[in-house]
């Protein structure tokens, strides 16, 4: 599978697994952001923008960073453009 | 080797921690603070690398507790962590943490910092062997490099880190055979793999010690074994023919 910058060998095992989380992930944002359950969202992208570099997702990495942040201020039409963004970034990778 | 607690409940980094820590160190993974507590409780640790945010607490509060109850004066800590404010690494620090270090973590500065911890600890070492010499093969257990004494200058091989952790589990029993199974559990911590999956991983660390005078050799199926190359020594030297003894004299 691929990933946006080169990882170690024995790591590319784990990518498929990785890109299914975030999947599940997304689904749950999307409801957090209806329920406007802020923390929830904050909790989530404060882990995953901890995790997707090393797994090759550097992108990624900078979407939850700035998610996190909005969902830090409450932001809701901004955490959902955010939301909407990762969606796309998904949507295209999944295309590749 | 250190034995380590892993005090992380996102299964993602627990991957990653598993992927650069084995088999160069003992590991074992509590994903809450009560179930590192018991392990706490029940073993002896060198390290505890220990998360914030886990679903019974904050780590912060493990850390304080284990310095205000001397439970292990020899463990270190190293808080692993995606909270990366000056205020959140002070407060790490102050609680009693060794070392702090921000996610995402670059596996090869966990494993510096990791070392640089346990060399704290035990300044002279004598049961650590953190060279291994094999032929002209020099592997670095601490700084995980392995290079070739070719004439006068070394030459680093570039290996990957489970590349790397294949070399150095059969450096341990060099001269003997590592059966599949165990590779894969030391290596891989019995994660399920084809072995095709491992056959490539050791046929990418064998084209790179072609120029070493050790090879790994593939036991029928069965396994692997790290041994002195059968190219090791260098042919006889022949005396020059001064006559061919067949050419017929004109």
């Amino acid at each position: 599978m691929l990933t946006e910058i080169p990882i170690d060998a024995d790591l590319c095992e784990l990518v498929p697994a990785f890109v299914n989380a975030r999947m599940k992930d997304l689904a749950d944002l999307n409801r957090h952001l209806q329920s406007k359950d802020y923390v929830a969202i904050q909790k989530i992208s404060h882990t995953i923008k901890g995790i997707a570099r090393p797994y090759g997702f550097p992108t990624l990495e900078g979407h939850f960073k700035k998610l996190e942040i909005l969902a830090k201020a409450q932001e809701f039409d901004q955490c959902a453009d955010c939301i909407d963004q990762i969606q796309e970034y998904f949507k295209s990778y999944s295309q590749v | 080797m250190a034995k380590i607690l892993v005090i992380e409940d996102n299964i993602d980094t627990q991957h990653l921690l598993q992927r650069a820590l084995i088999p160069i160190h003992e590991i074992k993974i509590a994903a809450d603070l009560k179930t590192a507590w018991s392990y706490l409780k029940t073993e002896p640790w060198d390290l505890a690398i220990l998360d914030r945010g886990l679903p019974d607490g904050d780590g912060i509060d493990l850390c304080v507790e284990l310095k205000n109850l001397s439970l292990h004066p020899q463990l270190s800590i190293l808080m692993l962590t995606g909270h990366s404010d000056l205020e959140d690494k002070i407060k790490g620090l102050t609680a009693g943490a060794d070392d702090y270090v921000i996610k995402p973590f670059e596996p090869r500065e966990l494993m510096a910092r990791i070392d640089a911890l346990q060399r704290r600890r035990s300044p002279a070492n004598g049961d650590f062997k953190s060279i291994i010499v094999l032929e002209d093969l020099v592997i670095n257990v601490e700084t995980h490099t392995v290079h070739i004494n070719v004439g006068e200058k070394p030459v680093t091989l570039d290996l990957t880190p489970i590349e790397f952790k294949i070399l150095l589990t059969l450096a341990k029993d060099y001269g003997h055979k590592i059966d599949r199974t165990q590779l894969v559990k030391t290596v891989w911590n019995n994660v399920a793999l084809s072995a095709r999956n491992i056959d490539t991983h050791v046929c990418h660390l064998r084209k790179k010690l072609v120029n070493s005078h050790v090879e790994i050799k593939n036991c029928r199926g069965q396994g692997y074994s790290l041994m002195k190359s059968v190219f090791a020594e260098p042919p006889p030297a022949t005396k020059p023919l001064t006559s061919l003894p067949f050419v017929k004299k004109v």
